[in-house]
């Protein structure tokens, strides 16, 4: 059993203001596939932290987080820049932009590293760990409360975080969605993307010192596209995103005392682990959710393929001459044994002695099936002249899909259910 | 949002509006030239739409059709030239103008439902900050019901057929309750029975009093559908009711070489009475 004290949970609440802030910010940057800008513009702060670093030559926040700041929208403008001038892919170019004011950042730290205490590894994995360590009072009505910096600053945000999104959402939402509209209805497109923008880069800068650039990344993507995976309404994804937030910061930190090992990275890596659970596990969107329905489609088929095989074996048959022979179906043992138990659950079919027989319903629903087989036939042969043996095989396969409506439409085209394929039992459609 | 006053009544007359049509054109365009890269795609455009009529604007691939609906909501920036709405600027009438873009303009993935996609359509009136309320929902839910779709309300737009995603489209533009709606191929690549609905919604429309402008590609029913015809191709080639406007002469000079005789032969014999 972890022993968790004060300050553990000091570290676990600024990481979970930071996650829950990127995230809820981070949907937007998902759903308008910007998700390389919070990249680009949370690794090309760096060099502005470095200059002001070495202008103001302290590590006072004041000035670096103007520095940071600077550096962040200066990315965002390139980025719009570039995108207007367009004669490169904007991911090249953005690309292009972050890794070299990223690089630029580096050199900066390293040149200046020997002479002043400033530590490369912090800006990568940040000083989460020592969160605790820097404490502030908060001012009046709290006046006398001593709560570390970090966190004063994230919570504050994520209230502005969650104030602009919920004040804002009917406007987000269309121009996230339609920006054309939005601005013909005088909801500037532009405006609003700059004020997000801006929001962003605050909170990513204010995110950048306490956790680090790979867990602001992380928090900025993770969340809001594990949140897309699992819901479909704007609403629905913030939340998820935010809790999706919350559980990695929590997560990661827990998993980070038993390995003792990186907090920020244990989070990141929390965070990609959930969306690889959504990824899978997601109700509609999963791998395991659609493998699961086109396991119960192929029982489904197989299932409806022994029905019309005991239908036949019931059916006197006299077998003309010009009918094409069935080929028997070919189905994986363990299949038509799952098929088989399902008819038996589902009271379409009765196992006796004898062997395997139709229920009544069962025999209700075979009859359906062979109708709906032999109506398409003949939808088929009227409307594409394909030669008689080429008839079975589509048939065999749409027969399970007609119902409802397609159904009613197929029997008002096609009244005539009769097998085409025997002579006799009707003649051939004139046309 | 900055409120204008003369916005508290909307310009178009209050009722009964299926009446006489105001003699002022509904959309006005002088002298515009649009340009992308100093390449012109539009080049000294002059149009009058009058109140009240049903405008398809016909023209080949890279003509500025949809440029044209752009710059008259503003949305590209004229190079030279002044877009007028019935007599005023675009700032005074936005909340009477409807605007339908190309199906294909947006993600049709994102999480939103039919209901929210028909609400947005009463963005425009709440202004910022204002949330949609019970009035709002029940305008896009009947305008749901008039484009055929109110079933399927709860729907993620991404679950939807073609035809339905325009029918949503559609809604939303009635939900604005424009006088004048300006549409980017509002039936392109849709099933025969949306189609069907889409022109009898148009149709009601115009028969209230409203304008319809619509960028329409399909040659052969453009006389059927709609009563006037604006031919574009960079300039306006010819503009006026759509008998008149659609000849052999006209056309060929709208598409050039371009025309295909199949799409010539079709307008000719809709011409004919065919």
């Amino acid at each position: 059993m972890i022993h968790l004290d004060a300050d553990d949970l000091w570290v676990m609440a600024t990481a979970a203001c930071c996650a829950m802030a990127c995230g809820l910010l981070g949907c937007f940057l998902v759903l308008q596939r910007l998700s390389l800008l919070g990249d680009a513009i949370s690794h090309a702060i760096l060099p502005g932290i470095a200059a002001a670093f070495i202008v103001t030559g302290s590590r006072a926040s004041g000035g670096m987080l103007v520095g940071a700041a600077v550096a962040g929208l200066v990315t965002a403008f390139l980025a719009a820049a570039i995108r207007r001038i367009g004669r490169v892919p904007e991911d090249a170019a953005l690309g292009v932009v972050f890794t070299s004011l990223f690089a630029l950042g580096v050199v900066m730290i390293t040149w200046v590293a020997g002479s002043i205490d400033l530590d490369p590894g912090c800006v990568l994995y940040g000083l989460i760990e020592f969160v605790p360590d820097d404490r502030v009072e908060l001012p009046w009505p709290l006046a006398g409360v001593a709560v570390p910096r970090a966190f004063a600053w994230l919570a504050g945000a994520l209230v502005v975080a969650v104030v602009f999104v919920s004040l804002l959402l009917k406007e987000l939402r269309l121009v996230a969605f339609d920006a054309s509209l939005a601005t013909a209805m005088g909801f500037s497109a532009a405006a609003l993307h700059s004020v997000f923008l801006g929001v962003t880069t605050a909170t990513i800068v204010l995110s950048f010192e306490a956790v680090g650039s790979i867990l602001v990344v992380a928090m900025l993507v993770a969340p809001g596209a594990t949140a897309r995976l699992l819901v479909d309404r704007l609403g629905a994804m913030l939340l998820v995103a935010a809790l999706a937030g919350l559980a990695s910061a929590v997560g990661g930190y827990l998993l980070a005392l038993c390995m003792d090992t990186s907090v920020a990275g244990a989070m990141s890596v929390v965070a990609g682990g959930l969306f690889a659970a959504a990824l899978l596990l997601s109700p509609r969107h999963g791998a395991v959710a659609r493998l699961l329905q086109r396991w119960a489609l192929t029982l489904r088929i197989r299932g409806e393929d022994i029905l019309g095989e005991l239908h036949r074996a019931g059916e006197p048959r006299p077998s003309p001459p010009s009918a094409i022979a069935e080929p028997p179906p070919e189905m994986p043992r363990w299949e038509r044994s799952l098929a088989t138990r399902l008819l038996l659950l589902r009271g379409l079919a009765t196992r006796s002695a004898a062997g395997l027989a139709l229920t009544p319903r069962g025999a209700e629903r075979a009859e359906e099936l062979v109708r709906h087989h032999r109506r398409w036939e003949r939808y088929l042969l009227r409307e594409t002249e394909l030669p008689l043996d080429h008839l079975h095989e589509p048939a065999h396969r749409v027969e399970h899909f007609i119902a409802g409506d397609l159904a009613r439409r197929l029997e008002a085209e096609v009244p005539d259910a009769s097998d085409p394929h025997r002579p006799g039992a009707t003649e051939r459609n004139p046309d | 949002m900055p409120h204008d006053p003369s916005l508290a009544q909307p310009v178009r007359p209050p009722t009964p509006r299926a009446g006489a049509p105001a003699a002022r054109a509904a959309l006005e365009v002088h002298d515009l030239t649009v340009a992308y890269r100093r390449t012109p795609v539009l080049l000294d455009v002059d149009l009058e739409i009058p109140c009240g009529s049903m405008t398809a604007i016909v023209g080949p691939n890279g003509a500025g059709k949809s440029t044209l609906l752009k710059a008259a909501l503003g949305l590209v920036p004229a190079a030279t030239g002044a877009v007028r709405l019935f007599g005023k600027t675009l700032r005074a009438v936005r909340r009477s103008v409807a605007y339908v873009p190309q199906r294909e303009s947006v993600d049709w993935e994102f999480p939103v439902s039919v209901l929210e996609v028909a609400l947005m359509g009463r963005y425009g009136h709440l202004g910022w900050l204002r949330r949609p309320g019970a009035r709002d929902r029940a305008i896009a839910m009947e305008a749901l019901e008039t484009m055929g779709i109110a079933d399927l309300a709860g729907r993620q737009i991404g679950e939807l057929s073609g035809g339905q995603q325009q029918r949503t489209f559609l809604a939303r533009a009635l939900a604005q309750q424009a006088e004048l709606y300006l549409m980017d191929e509002p039936s392109a690549g849709v099933d025969a029975a949306t189609e069907r609905a889409i022109v009898d919604v148009l149709r009601r429309l115009r028969d209230q009093g409203r304008t319809v402008v619509a960028v329409h590609h399909d040659l052969s029913t453009v006389m059927a559908w709609f009563d006037r015809v604006v031919l574009l191709n960079v300039r306006v080639v010819a503009a006026g009711p759509a008998a008149a406007t659609l000849t052999a002469e006209t056309l060929a000079k709208t598409y050039g070489g371009r025309l295909t005789l199949l799409e010539e032969a079709a307008a000719v014999m809709r011409r004919a009475g065919a």
